[in-house]
Formats: structure tokens, C-alpha cells, sequence
């Protein structure tokens, strides 16, 4: 018959031993770097010169590992003026591996050299993961109209 | 060395670890100067156009941020943009954006635009939320 010390140490160990495995498993949730997709760089755009107002095509070229989806944002980038655009959910299909995005560049907008940021957010372990990507389009020139 | 104090040891460090992580202060933006610059004209803007600002900024980590873009109105009315994902390049700069005025006449008056972000640290362990105002303008038709 063990004794109520060794009861007591019994059960002090076993807890040890499960908050250590409790917070290593934290540690591989927040720290492991988890490849949900790889966003070749950079985007492939259509045209090198667009005018204020025109549209502007690009190829995003992926490899989705995880089928999860993503809050995708774009921003516009001339010099050191920015313009966002409004956010997309799940467009990043896990079966195909690129897509054509296309952005209206704004009337009054400045020239010059610009690139499109893109930005993908996942969530994972129910949102206790968040997982950001970040990836440019080729330069292109905004030139006056 | 004991084996149960091995386990303390290693249990008190991963948790101080973690206590640091979730607590420490941490500033990943800091606006120059005291409110966000309007660059419109006289400080007016007409419904339907843009509103064009300019901040400088002190950032240390290049994360990009959720981004939510207000407007306050004076009457009480409050407009807001869909929540996106932006960033700004880290160290210190100074950028020049837009903000569309809806065209209704909802939005007329002295008014200012209201900027919240939200950067997540250590994959999401840490949250640091933010918000910086613009200097008064006015919405004309």
C-alpha cells in the first residue's frame, strides 16, 4: 500500500506532466511555421504601362497544401501612396494552383512605378492560429492619361 | 537532479514565457504628431469624392494589420468600411491615402475619419489594437 506522500507525488508528477505536454502543444499551435499556401513571387502582371482608370490584370501563381479559406486584401502601391481594396473570402482554390485577379487603378490616382501587394489571412485551430501571407505583382508603370 | 524539480523548473519557464508573450507592452505603430492630416482643400470634402490624408508613422514590425476605416459625423452618423487586411512599410514614413464619402446626404457636416487597426504578434497568441483620428474636415454637397 503506497502512502499518502507518495499519493501525493504520484499525482503532482502526472500533473506536471500533462501542463508541460499542454504547453508544448501551445508552442507547436503559435510557433510551428505552418505552410498553409506558397504564393510564388511575384505576380505575373499583363501589361507593364496602364492608364489611370484602366483595368489591370495579374497572375497569382499558389500551392495550396491546407483546403482552408483565406480573407485576401489588396493594396495598391505608387510610391508612398496607398489605396485598399475592399477584402475577398476564399478565393485561393486548393485544386488549381493560379488565378487571374484584375484591378481597376483609380482615376486619380499619382504615376509612376506601382506594384499590388496581396495579402492572405488564415485562421487555424478555430482562430486560435493566424497565419499571414504577403506577396507583390511585378512593377508596372502608371502613366498619365 | 530531481526529477520534480526538473518538471517545476521547465513548467515555470515555458509559462513565464507565454505570461510575457501575452502581457508584455508592446507598441508596433506609433502615429508622428498628434492627429492624421487632411489634405483636401480648405479641409472640405463634397459627398461622392474622396477624402485624402497623410500620416506619419514610427512602425517596428513589417506585419501587416486589420484595418477598419471610420467616419464620424457630427449629426451621429457613422460610416464604415469593410474591415481588410493592410500594411505600411516598417520604420518610420509617411503615406498618403483615400477614403471614399458615400454619396448620401446622411453624411454632411464637420466630421473626421476614425482609423483602427489591429496587429496580431506570435501567431495570434498576442493582439495589439490601435486607433488614430484625423483632424476635423467638413462634407458639403
Amino acid at each position: 500500500m503506497i502512502s499518502n506522500y507518495k499519493a501525493m507525488q504520484l499525482i503532482t508528477s502526472i500533473m506536471g506532466v500533462i501542463m508541460i505536454v499542454f504547453l508544448i502543444s501551445l508552442n507547436v499551435m503559435y510557433f510551428y511555421p505552418y505552410t498553409v499556401v506558397r504564393l510564388n513571387c511575384p505576380a505575373e502582371v499583363s501589361q507593364s504601362e496602364v492608364k489611370p482608370g484602366e483595368k489591370i490584370n495579374y497572375r497569382l501563381r499558389y500551392n495550396k497544401k491546407l483546403n482552408i479559406p483565406e480573407i485576401v486584401s489588396q493594396q495598391l502601391v505608387v510610391g508612398n501612396e496607398l489605396v485598399n481594396f475592399g477584402h475577398s473570402e476564399g478565393i485561393l482554390d486548393i485544386k488549381s494552383n493560379s488565378i487571374d485577379l484584375q484591378l481597376l487603378i483609380p482615376k486619380d490616382i499619382r504615376t509612376g512605378s506601382a506594384k499590388i501587394k496581396i495579402f492572405a489571412r488564415y485562421s487555424l485551430f478555430w482562430g486560435m492560429r493566424i497565419v499571414d501571407v504577403e506577396r507583390e505583382t511585378e512593377t508596372f508603370i502608371i502613366t498619365s492619361e | 537532479m530531481n526529477i520534480y524539480k526538473t518538471i517545476n523548473i521547465i513548467y515555470i519557464i515555458i509559462s513565464l514565457i507565454f505570461i510575457s508573450m501575452v502581457y508584455f507592452p508592446v507598441n508596433n505603430f506609433t502615429l508622428i504628431g498628434d492627429k492624421v492630416k487632411i489634405l483636401n482643400n480648405n479641409k472640405v470634402v463634397q459627398i461622392g469624392d474622396k477624402v485624402h490624408y497623410e500620416l506619419s508613422y514610427h512602425k517596428r514590425f513589417d506585419i501587416p494589420s486589420l484595418l477598419t476605416r471610420s467616419v464620424l459625423i457630427d449629426n451621429g452618423y457613422y460610416i464604415s468600411e469593410k474591415t481588410i487586411i493592410s500594411s505600411v512599410p516598417a520604420g518610420t514614413n509617411t503615406v498618403v491615402s483615400t477614403f471614399k464619402i458615400p454619396n448620401t446626404d446622411f453624411m454632411l457636416g464637420k466630421t473626421k475619419l476614425i482609423i483602427k487597426f489591429e496587429y496580431t504578434l506570435f501567431g495570434g497568441l498576442r493582439t495589439i489594437n490601435g486607433k488614430i483620428e484625423s483632424e476635423e474636415f467638413t462634407i458639403v454637397k
